[in-house]
């Protein structure tokens, strides 16, 4: 069995990545660092049949629902308001009961964390063994070809380039040693710069400069209390909101509850997971408003019947009047690139470019 | 986060001419974008409208469209340009499937009432002894009648325009954007502006900008056709400066002489910079700095007075009494017409579909209407106030039945249950992002998107 991903598998490199003391050259300065996030993914482990995590297939697309439920026949003509519209209608405003059957994933290996501090019957374990995983998304996910590894969905929509409204900084404070601080603290914001990469756009370099908005985007500002250990930064839960922003100029946010980072860190790099408790009505506008049906149906994702999954085991955040929960546990992969990090004040909190970074800007790489 | 941030309130309220109706009225009047007059044949002439600025329309003020062909997912539909008209006198029955990924021949709402493209748009049918004049020439049409075109795209007027100078058939502001349908616009002579701008149309005004995008500003501190930003202000807002030879002042133009020997383009007497801190095309953030203005050649009828302007995460958007977005109606069929559905006449079933699941009555709760006063007065022609049946959509049969709602351009406004002050949630909500068949938010200043 081939995993083509592994995050938290990604500890190996933790000894690859070489953490610096701090000196003069690092980019920590006055006890700070900043990153800009460049991708960011739902963690979903799968493998490359499929047939071991989804035995009774991959979840079909809109197109292919819309052929199940209005099939063509010599003389038939369909109307428009019970077939098109309808399926309009149950994406926007999904109804209880999906009319062709979902496949859930099956199988109790998953990336994320523990984001309860409990090992339950419905948890997961991690590729590395870590107990108590809560990713109830993979339940919901991993047989949608739209979010698996082969999904070409994966790669053709790169948000982060793309538009200014999601652009996620992150700044450490507090940070004696990038490698072991039992006290540091982790603040979110929007930026306001377009990520810096390379002549060719396909690389992100380090060293640039991101502004901080704190008039619109006072709501994507969250602080999170962490601790490095051998140069992998964790910390506690605080719920959060990241900016999100895709095709047609829309705009929707995602709440994610008792969101938790871990990240493995470098003076360049940091990458790992984001996970927490994602609110499924707030993912279901994003998504909705982000990709038209259309968009989701190359990637065979029927947003209305992902929807109902995601609801059905879902696992925090009870709805008031009893029923299913409002929020399910995930994890978000995620890269990002360090970054000068300019405060309101136009002072830029960290010093000039480390001279290896310099000297990548300098040669375009 | 009912924002009241005096600055930018100062500039929308300025925008809107949020101090009333009459004064409204007035500034619609005194503003509007300069054109360029142009010879027209007998039978048209141009009106302004508050909305569009200069239109042209025939004699009885009624507006003339053009239909543009646009490529659709899987086709397009419009006129192509010096070609026949498209638009015929035969009442479509199912869609077109252009739009991805329904398949054709889906039978349409409401067969019985509904018209032919003719019927809807009523081609301008010319003289038989009419002559092309300038950019006005004719176009034959199947049943062997001459249409009018102009710069080669046929002509129409629209069903549902009612009072001369208001085109509410189309509009060049929103609607026809990305996936949105092949619209009909209203046409409008060239704007007097010289070479080295643009106007950028947005639901605060017909905003100036310079070529490539740049916003344009004004100072507060400036003198009528005289800058007084020099040494380090002028390293920040970079005067827009008037070729040396060939530049011409005109109506709302002047040319000032900056320097010895260096112009500055002036408009309506204020002298014009761009902004260096501006990260871009597009941005507005020199409207931030006290004194500086954004520049418009029309600006954007009043809304009701008692609406209000809403910070976001996005911007500035127009918001009800109590804050929430105001939302706009985007709707056109996916047949080879593309019949509008999104105006209280037109089919609800679109509508219904996205706002309720096919629900009218869930489709209120989740877009109210935004009502309006029993005695509101409209502010102008654009924000007025009609009698909406709930439970249907249109106009009530009964007056009983009604709401009293707040519209725009003739077709009600909405806000989202689910919002509150200060979220736009509904943004890009329906088919292809709210284009086809969903709903805008009524932006006043979008700081992020579409960069």
């Amino acid at each position: 069995m081939k995993i083509r991903y592994s995050v938290l598998g990604a500890a190996a490199l933790i000894g690859a990545v070489s953490v610096p003391a701090i000196a003069a050259e690092s980019p920590v300065q006055n006890r700070s660092i900043g990153y800009v996030m460049t991708t960011e993914f739902k963690a979903i482990y799968d493998t490359p049949d499929g047939k071991k995590e989804c035995p009774g297939g991959l979840n079909e697309g809109p197109r292919e629902q819309f052929k199940v439920l209005y099939p063509e026949s010599p003389g038939k003509k369909w109307p428009i308001v019970d077939t098109q519209l309808e399926r309009e209608g149950d994406i926007w405003w999904p109804k209880a009961e999906d009319r062709i059957p979902y496949q859930y994933a099956v199988g109790d290996i998953a990336f994320g964390l523990n984001l309860d501090d409990k090992v339950g019957p419905n948890d997961f374990t991690s590729p590395d063994g870590e107990k108590g995983i809560d990713d109830q998304l993979q339940r919901a996910w991993a047989c949608v070809p739209n979010y698996r590894s082969s999904s070409y969905n994966l790669g053709a929509f790169n948000n982060w380039r793309k538009y200014l409204y999601n652009i996620v900084v992150i700044e450490l404070t507090d940070v004696d040693s990038l490698e072991n601080d039992d006290d540091v603290t982790l603040t979110t914001y929007r930026g306001l710069d377009r990520v810096m990469t390379d002549a060719t756009g396909s690389q992100y370099l380090a060293a640039g400069t991101q502004r901080l908005d704190t008039r619109w985007g006072k709501i994507f500002i969250a602080k999170f209390h962490g601790k490095i250990a051998n140069g992998v930064l964790t910390t506690e839960g605080s719920d959060y909101v990241m900016p999100s922003a895709g095709n047609g100029r829309s705009i929707a946010d995602i709440r994610y509850y008792k969101t938790r980072w871990q990240l493995k860190l470098g003076p360049e790099r940091a990458e790992g997971l984001m996970a927490g408790y994602m609110d499924v009505d707030d993912w279901k506008i994003a998504t909705n408003t982000q990709r038209s049906t259309h968009h989701q149906a190359y990637g065979a994702a029927s947003t209305a019947s992902i929807y109902r999954a995601m609801r059905h085991v879902a696992d925090y955040k009870p709805d008031p009047n009893g029923g299913e929960n409002h929020a399910i546990s995930m994890a978000l992969r995620i890269r990002m690139t360090q970054v000068f990090i300019k405060h309101d004040d136009k002072t830029v909190s960290q010093s000039a470019p480390t001279k290896a970074a310099a000297t990548k800007l300098a040669a375009g790489r | 986060m009912m924002k009241k941030n005096a600055r930018l309130m100062t500039a929308l309220a300025a925008a809107f001419c949020l101090g009333g109706a009459a004064q409204a009225t007035t500034r619609a009047a005194e503003f509007t974008t300069a054109y360029v007059e142009e010879p027209a044949p007998p039978g048209f002439k141009v009106m302004i409208s508050e909305l569009e600025g200069p239109i042209f329309t025939l004699t009885d003020g009624r507006p003339v469209y053009q239909w543009p062909r646009k490529e659709l997912r899987n086709g397009g539909s419009g006129d192509v340009r010096t070609s026949m008209s498209a638009c015929e006198n035969t009442k479509t029955t199912v869609n077109e499937g252009f739009m991805s990924p329904y398949p054709a021949g889906l039978v349409l709402p409401e067969l019985d009432t509904r018209p032919t493209c003719v019927e809807a748009w009523p081609p301008v049918i010319a003289p038989a002894d009419a002559k092309p004049v300038g950019k006005w020439t004719l176009i034959n049409r199947r049943d062997k009648t001459k249409q009018w075109a102009y710069e080669g795209f046929a002509l129409y007027t629209s069903a549902m325009d009612r009072e001369p100078g208001i085109p509410l058939g189309g509009t060049r502001g929103g609607g026809g954007r990305g996936d949105g349908p092949v619209v009909r616009i209203p046409i409008s002579p060239p704007p007097d502006i010289p070479g080295q701008f643009n106007i950028d149309r947005s639901d605060a005004g017909h905003l100036l900008v310079a070529v490539g995008g740049a916003t344009v500003y004004t100072s507060d501190k400036d003198g009528p056709n005289k800058s007084n930003c020099f040494a380090a202000c002028e390293k920040t807002w970079r005067p827009i400066l008037a070729p040396q030879i060939g530049a011409q002042a005109r109506k709302d133009w002047t040319i000032i002489e900056r320097k010895p020997g260096v112009k500055q383009w002036a408009f309506r007497s204020k002298p014009l910079y761009t902004y260096s801190d501006d990260p871009g095309p597009g941005y507005q953030d020199g409207m931030d700095v006290a004194g500086w203005n954004v520049v418009f050649t029309q600006r954007a009828p009043a809304p009701p007075k008692e609406f209000t302007t809403q910070e976001t995460t996005g911007g500035v958007v127009l918001a009800d009494a109590k804050g929430h977005t105001i939302y706009v109606y985007n709707c056109g069929d996916d047949s080879l017409d593309q019949l509008a559905c999104d105006h209280p006449d037109t089919p609800q079933e679109y509508r219904y579909s996205v706002c309720g699941g096919g629900d009218p009555i869930r489709c209120a709760k989740n877009f109210p209407y935004v009502v309006a006063a029993k005695d509101a007065k409209a502010p102008n022609k654009t924000w007025t106030t009609m009698d909406i049946d709930p439970a249907t959509g249109r106009r009530p049969k009964a007056r009983t039945e009604s709401l009293h709602v707040w519209a725009f351009r003739d077709r009600p406004v909405y806000t989202f249950a689910e919002d509150i002050p200060g979220t736009v949630k509904a943004g890009a909500w329906g088919e292809f992002y709210g284009a086809r068949n969903g709903y805008r938010p009524f932006w006043l200043r979008e700081v992020f998107q579409g960069r």
